[in-house]
């Protein structure tokens, strides 16, 4: 009978300690860390694993810390990353005005279709603010003209001559026509010019224009 | 119902038409009908669409532009189109619409002016009289 009590107890006491111990693995594992295991003063078969789950949930504290500093690293990066990307999408498309009516439009680095599609929209709001009636569009530093960026422009130059304005391509170099030619580009109706000086020597002819050396007295 | 008209006005033998409003598909006909009347009547040289007030262009009112054009450029009327928004004109080449054969200039006085240039050239060349 004694016996029986005695199991009856110790089984009691197995449920307590395991309800103890699993609702402490139940908030861990729902992320709340600030729960302890309580470690009972009589050493039991239950001591080990309670040491064991409180170094556990120990490590899992400290990798947790260490992840939340690697995210927030992360979040700067990304930000500083953004705040150059704002920059580099400022730079990356200036309209300068070089003459009465001219604009000239350099273009340097890679152009994807963001930056392509940026491109046209500050030639085309360049050209009403400045009311331009000539702009030059120099790409000495555009490295690869694919078939996708010729597009672009074509489809840039066609707009601007919607608005009244028109566009002439200076700066084409050896490898970018070759790969146009070869791509089978159709650039019919594109003027284009060697460099930005004969650019703006066509633009002075265009606007009836010359540049003569000055008169000077002997 | 009354269909909402556009006013052509008329300096010296151009005609000016500057379109304020969204258009809607009757009164985008109904303006291209009365236009053509006037130039007929008129006899105008050249034709001036001024679209400074368009912000939004839908593919018909773009393909209605270019007849227009056609049939003045037909009946022997130059047709400059003037202050086209950069966002019309990138929809617009979006849009697959070239306005072929149309010159278009940034504002009205350059407008005037291309006309002058072109029916000058015209009636030096003894194209037209």
């Amino acid at each position: 009978m004694t016996e029986k009590t005695d199991r009856d107890q110790y089984k009691e006491f197995v449920k307590e300690r395991l309800k103890s111990l699993l609702s402490v693995v139940q908030s861990v594992s729902a992320g709340d860390f600030s729960v302890r295991v309580e470690i009972p003063e009589k050493e039991d078969e239950f001591t080990a694993l309670s040491v064991e789950l409180e170094r556990m949930i120990d490590d899992l504290i400290e990798a947790n810390r260490v992840g939340e500093g690697r995210m927030a690293r992360l979040q700067a990066a990304v930000e500083e990353k953004e705040r150059l990307l704002k920059t580099v999408g400022e730079l990356s498309s200036p309209v300068i005005q070089v003459w009465e009516n001219v604009l000239v439009m350099p273009l340097v680095g890679a152009i994807d279709s963001a930056r392509a599609t940026r491109i046209t929209e500050d030639l085309l709001t360049g050209i009403t603010k400045y009311q331009a009636e000539i702009v030059i569009i120099d790409i000495t530093g555009v490295p690869v003209v694919d078939t996708s960026v010729a597009n672009h422009l074509i489809q840039t130059i066609k707009a601007a001559a919607l608005l009244g304005a028109k566009c002439v391509v200076v700066g084409i170099s050896s490898e970018v026509a070759q790969s146009l030619i070869s791509l089978g580009v159709d650039l019919s109706g594109m003027v284009t010019r060697s460099n930005l000086q004969a650019g703006v020597r066509y633009a002075m002819e265009m606007m009836g224009l010359e540049v003569v050396p000055q008169k000077r007295e002997r | 119902m009354e269909v909402t008209r556009i006013p052509i006005l008329q300096i010296e033998n151009y005609l000016v038409a500057s379109i304020q409003m969204a258009l809607h598909d009757e009164a985008a006909t109904q303006f291209r009908d009365d236009l053509l009347e006037r130039i007929y009547a008129t006899k105008a040289k050249g034709l001036i669409l001024d679209l400074t007030a368009v912000d939004v262009v839908d593919s018909f009112l773009a393909r209605l532009t270019g007849d227009i054009a056609e049939m003045a450029g037909l009946m022997g009327t130059a047709v400059v189109i003037t202050g086209l928004q950069p966002e019309v004109a990138i929809t617009l080449v979006e849009l697959g619409v070239e306005l072929k054969g149309v010159i278009t200039a940034l504002n009205l006085e350059k407008g005037i002016a291309a006309l002058r240039r072109m029916v000058g050239k015209e009636s030096a060349n003894g194209i037209t009289g």
